[in-house]
């Protein structure tokens, strides 16, 4: 019986004095009575969401000067189409607006986010982070924990900005999956009204098309349009990469090249197991067969080589974990590496069995990696 | 996930520009504190809309935050500041402002005394009683009472959260214990303590 009303030790109303004894009883009475006042709490999900909001309105103030960009860009596109001047088709239209969307967004921050039609920016705390379109895009799921709701009258662009270190999987409206690479930007609208449905890629990302006979699928990017006819298939197109691939897994794609010669347009079909890689600076697409695994394995957390350049794979690894990666011979990228790489694991540890397996050796400085040959750097 | 830092450290943290200092200030405090909103309204949205307002300010405003504070104190301070501003807006908005009530005070706690194993019913009846009384206080006595005994401030910072002074918060004090122990029986509540 003694232990629901523990002894006071020392009296914690000392403060006042002038308590006469039963007043102290009392207050100690009133103390053991408030604690166990009911409480109401925050559900996880309102608090989740709750720190979304505070996270949101904190980008919003850091990013007033770029949507005044976003304003002028959007009113500059709004001049173009209404003045008439607008030669290209509603297709190259709708390729060209979600481009200079795309363009006007900036990777800078750490976190995923995501940019509604009302340019409100949605933070995804989650390394891998997934996004889930309702039926009529109005409505999204974030992570499976929370949701949020966006207005949708036609076609209105969201656009997803993945940073390096961060993947993200979308669901869209029409069930299509696409799986964003580190370093990358898509913009897509929140719901598909119009006769095509239509996507812009800067980096790269697995697309997992939905098959619909009477809505074909594009994916613009800088320098290529790619038509899917329900299909999975991978494309790279970074803006700091100088070519632009695409990787067929099943199904079937057609590639056309942004920039045309007046006579003959860059296309191109590909079957399953073909890469296609664009070169705007000589405007040659060539078409190869390969391992589409080596190409596509890093949506399911693993990079495959075959004989791949070592510069390549740094490439990817700096992008994948946000951190810079130099070889301090430049020969040393010449060099090919063959296996699996776990992504999974921590870089210190992937950059382990690539060295033991090329002869050479890292050293780390923070964020920094510089792999030399052979002398020992410790 | 991260381990939890002393709050001192953390909120240091936050003040020196850390960010995720900033996110693990919000994973600690914002129950306690949607908790503590919930105890002057009803109204879950506007608490919500005032752990938001705070956030943003504590953001904005981190580089001219002193680095030796009390957290708890500090954020219970300058929440209750924002919950009563927006109290006065929305009581201003309305239109019968006349029949309006604008105090803006403490509602009447809800105790869970009956999940705990009170063996004696003497005991649990005079608990009761005490509630019951507790709740009969005027709200300003109660906010009181409930930040001395629930949230364990000091005078000084009673008299701060409620910007009153401190005389006026022991006289407070005083009177509200004074009262509470008029309406019990005395002898009941001498009872209690002898089971000690």
């Amino acid at each position: 019986m003694k232990k629901k009303l523990p002894r006071k030790g020392k009296s914690q109303d000392a403060e006042l004095p002038e308590l006469s004894p039963e007043d102290q009883k009392t207050a100690e009475a009133t103390r053991q009575l408030m604690q166990h006042i009911r409480h109401e709490s925050l559900p996880v999900t309102e608090k989740t969401y709750l720190w979304t909001r505070v996270e949101e309105s904190i980008q919003q103030k850091k990013h007033v000067r770029l949507n005044r960009l976003w304003y002028s860009v959007a009113a500059s596109v709004a001049i173009l189409l209404l003045s008439g001047l607008a030669y290209f088709s509603l297709n190259r239209g709708a390729g060209t607006a979600m481009q200079q969307i795309a363009s006007a967004a900036v990777i800078d921050t750490e976190v995923t986010q995501l940019v509604l039609a009302d340019r409100r920016m949605i933070s995804l705390q989650e390394q891998n982070s997934s996004l889930t379109y309702g039926k009529n895009g109005s409505h999204i799921r974030l992570d499976s924990v929370t949701a949020i709701d966006q207005q949708v009258l036609g076609q209105e662009f969201n656009t997803l900005i993945v940073p390096y270190g961060k993947r993200s999987v979308v669901t869209l409206t029409d069930g299509t999956k696409i799986w964003v690479n580190s370093g990358s930007k898509l913009v897509y609208p929140a719901q598909f009204t119009s006769a095509d449905r239509e996507v812009y890629l800067e980096g790269q990302a697995y697309f997992a098309v939905t098959h619909a006979e009477d809505k074909p699928f594009f994916v613009h990017t800088k320098n290529m349009k790619v038509q899917v006819f329900g299909t999975e298939f991978d494309i790279s197109a970074y803006a700091d990469d100088q070519l632009t691939s695409a990787v067929l897994v099943n199904g079937s794609i057609e590639l056309t090249a942004n920039q045309q010669s007046l006579f003959k347009a860059q296309k191109r079909k590909l079957k399953p197991g073909m890469r296609a890689v664009y070169n705007p600076g000589n405007t040659s697409l060539n078409v190869e067969q390969v391992n589409v695994t080596e190409y596509v394995s890093w949506k399911d957390g693993y990079l495959l080589n075959n004989h791949a350049p070592l510069g390549e794979i740094l490439k990817k690894l700096s992008r994948y974990y946000k951190v810079d990666i130099e070889l301090g011979e430049a020969d040393s990228s010449t060099e090919t590496f063959s296996g699996s790489l776990d992504l999974q694991e921590d870089i210190t540890h992937v950059l382990d069995i690539l060295s033991a397996a090329t002869s050479l050796t890292y050293h780390q400085t923070e964020r920094r990696f510089v792999l030399r040959k052979g002398t020992i750097t410790q | 996930m991260t381990h939890t830092l002393p709050e001192t450290e953390l909120w240091e943290r936050f003040v020196s520009g850390d960010q995720q200092a900033f996110s693990q200030l919000y994973d600690q405090f914002s129950d306690s504190l949607f908790a503590f909103g919930m105890r002057y309204t009803t109204d879950d949205d506007l608490v919500k809309d005032c752990i938001h307002d705070l956030f943003i300010d504590l953001h904005s405003y981190r580089t001219g935050l002193s680095q030796e504070v009390n957290v708890k104190f500090y954020l219970l301070k300058s929440f209750r500041r924002k919950l009563y501003a927006a109290h006065r807006k929305a009581t201003r908005l309305r239109l019968d402002r006349w029949n309006a009530d604008d105090t803006f005070g403490m509602n009447a706690f809800a105790f869970s005394i009956e999940q705990e194993i009170i063996i004696d019913e003497g005991q649990r009846e005079l608990m009761q009683q005490l509630a019951a009384e507790l709740n009969q206080l005027p709200e300003r006595q109660r906010e009181i009472l409930y930040l001395r005994y629930n949230q364990n401030l000091d005078y000084d910072q009673i008299a701060a959260v409620m910007q009153i002074s401190v005389p006026t918060c022991r006289t407070f004090i005083y009177r509200a214990l004074k009262q509470l122990r008029g309406k019990l029986e005395f002898g009941s509540v001498i009872l209690i303590f002898c089971w000690q």
